[in-house]
């Protein structure tokens, strides 16, 4: 599996991205990115809807994740406002990798 | 009729869009409406939280006329993402045993009594709207933000950034996107969302000098220095002096905000330089503040916020700073050579254009 995730704004202006073959990752990291995967319902149809939904307020993260598997390709647009709460982990954990991956360039 | 997505999460139907009823609240009894409006609507979202959050119906009046006492109330998210899940300590409460409960508590009280004692604004929405901050929200989140009716902080990663609560700076910022939300509404988005960021520097710069009792001359002027972790130490996100030279490292690469016009940030990104193109109007602040003093300036800038609209861009804030400076000018509040020090200022940021 194909993942192409970024994480921009907020109130220090990050630009955050990485993409990555799952397989390339540790066993470990790779079963509990699968998990939150899991846990995030990324296959609800009510996700895609929250693509282009106007975010309130002021100073939330903006992320765009792209999930390629050999049957299909998963697009998804969330901000800190608007990603429902069974995302919110996985954008934690997907933030805090690209935070890694950046700082280990 | 325009209506959004009735989710259950977030109810909001409107009559007439938000930012249309801002663009026409450019007189006094139309904007007073406009914010008894928003104070309702906002009420009515937190009240659907509370639902959402608790699976019972608030009993409270919140939605009512009645005017609240901005009472402060600060959620533990315990590291979760859910917002206002424990009660950590609410206005009165003694200290907790946490210091990031009790800084998020003492600061939003001194940007609460800044704008109340100061500004003669009551709360966010000048109704005495309750503040509501949630912190030790997520997992090492590296960020803070305003959802539209309360505050969230996270804990930063303790490597690159500490704790965003920590800081009287940040909360001042958060907390002046509310009273943004509730004065113009200003989009956020280019220019006019550019302004509201600026708007929100100036108020969370200006409280700090307040607190610390320091001068326009002694004050570093910085955005952000207090949540930069070890690894960054000695940087800070924004500079309001000098525009561009805040940070330079490897997370955050360098930062990018100009000082003057000619250097106009125009790409996509940021919702198109809202933290970027800031840094223009915030140089122009800096200059008035040298002059006429910080206090001055944001007495100006806020009477002028007050004169906004939904999508003002640079060139329309430029003269409504100058008619709010004439006004305290005529009232004997600021002097008279106010007026040339922001004329000043502006053109030295190359506006209007």
């Amino acid at each position: 599996m194909h993942i192409q995730f970024s994480c921009i704004g907020g109130f220090a202006n990050l630009d955050l991205n990485f993409q990555i073959d799952t397989n390339e990752l540790p066993q470990e990291k790779n079963e509990e990115l699968k998990n939150l995967m899991k846990t995030a319902d990324l296959s609800n149809p009510h996700l895609s809807k929250i693509v282009g939904a106007k975010s309130q307020g002021a100073d939330a993260f903006s992320y765009q994740l792209d999930i390629v598997n050999e049957k299909k390709k998963q697009s998804f647009s969330f901000t800190d406002t608007t990603a429902p709460e069974e995302v919110r982990p996985l954008l934690d954990y997907l933030r805090n990798l690209a935070i890694e991956i950046k700082m280990a360039e | 009729m325009h209506k959004k997505d009735c989710s259950k999460m977030k109810c909001q139907c409107f009559i007439v869009p938000n930012y249309i009823l801002e663009n026409l609240a450019q007189n006094e009894v139309e904007a007073a409406r406009i914010s008894i409006a928003k104070s309702r609507q906002v009420r009515r979202r937190r009240i659907m939280k509370e639902y959402d959050i608790n699976g019972v119906v608030a009993l409270t009046d919140a939605g009512s006329e009645r005017k609240g006492e901005s009472a402060r109330h600060v959620y533990d998210c315990k590291g979760g993402t859910k917002l206002r899940q424990n009660e950590a300590r609410k206005e009165g409460d003694r200290s907790s045993g946490d210091s990031v409960v009790n800084h998020a508590y003492d600061y939003s009280g001194v940007v609460r009594d800044y704008f109340k004692d100061v500004l003669h604004r009551n709360s966010i929405d000048n109704e005495g709207l309750d503040l509501i901050l949630n912190v030790h929200y997520g997992d090492k989140f590296t960020n803070a933000y305003w959802d539209g009716d309360e505050m969230v902080f996270g804990d930063g990663d303790g490597v690159i950034f500490s704790n965003f609560a920590n800081s009287l700076d940040v909360i001042g910022h958060e907390l002046t996107h509310g009273v943004t939300q509730f004065t113009s509404g200003l989009e956020y988005e280019g220019q006019s969302g550019a302004l509201n960021e600026h708007l929100s520097d100036v108020f969370g710069v200006t409280i700090k000098q307040f607190h610390l009792k320091q001068s326009a001359q002694e004050a570093d002027w910085l955005i952000g220095a207090d949540i930069m972790g070890p690894t960054l130490k000695g940087q800070a996100l924004r500079s309001m002096k000098a525009p561009g030279t805040a940070f330079d490292n490897k997370l955050m690469g360098k930062d990018m905000q100009p000082d003057h016009m000619k250097n106009f940030y125009r790409g996509e990104q940021d919702n198109h330089g809202v933290h970027i193109n800031s840094g223009i109007p915030n140089k122009a602040f800096y200059l008035v503040s040298m002059e006429i003093g910080t206090d001055k300036a944001a007495l100006i800038w806020f009477n002028a916020m007050q004169n906004l609209f939904a999508t003002a861009n640079f060139n329309q804030f430029v003269q409504i700073v100058l008619k709010a400076a004439q006004k305290l000018v005529d009232s004997g509040e600021v002097t008279d050579t106010a007026i040339r020090t922001i004329e000043d200022a502006f053109k030295a940021v190359g506006l209007p254009e």
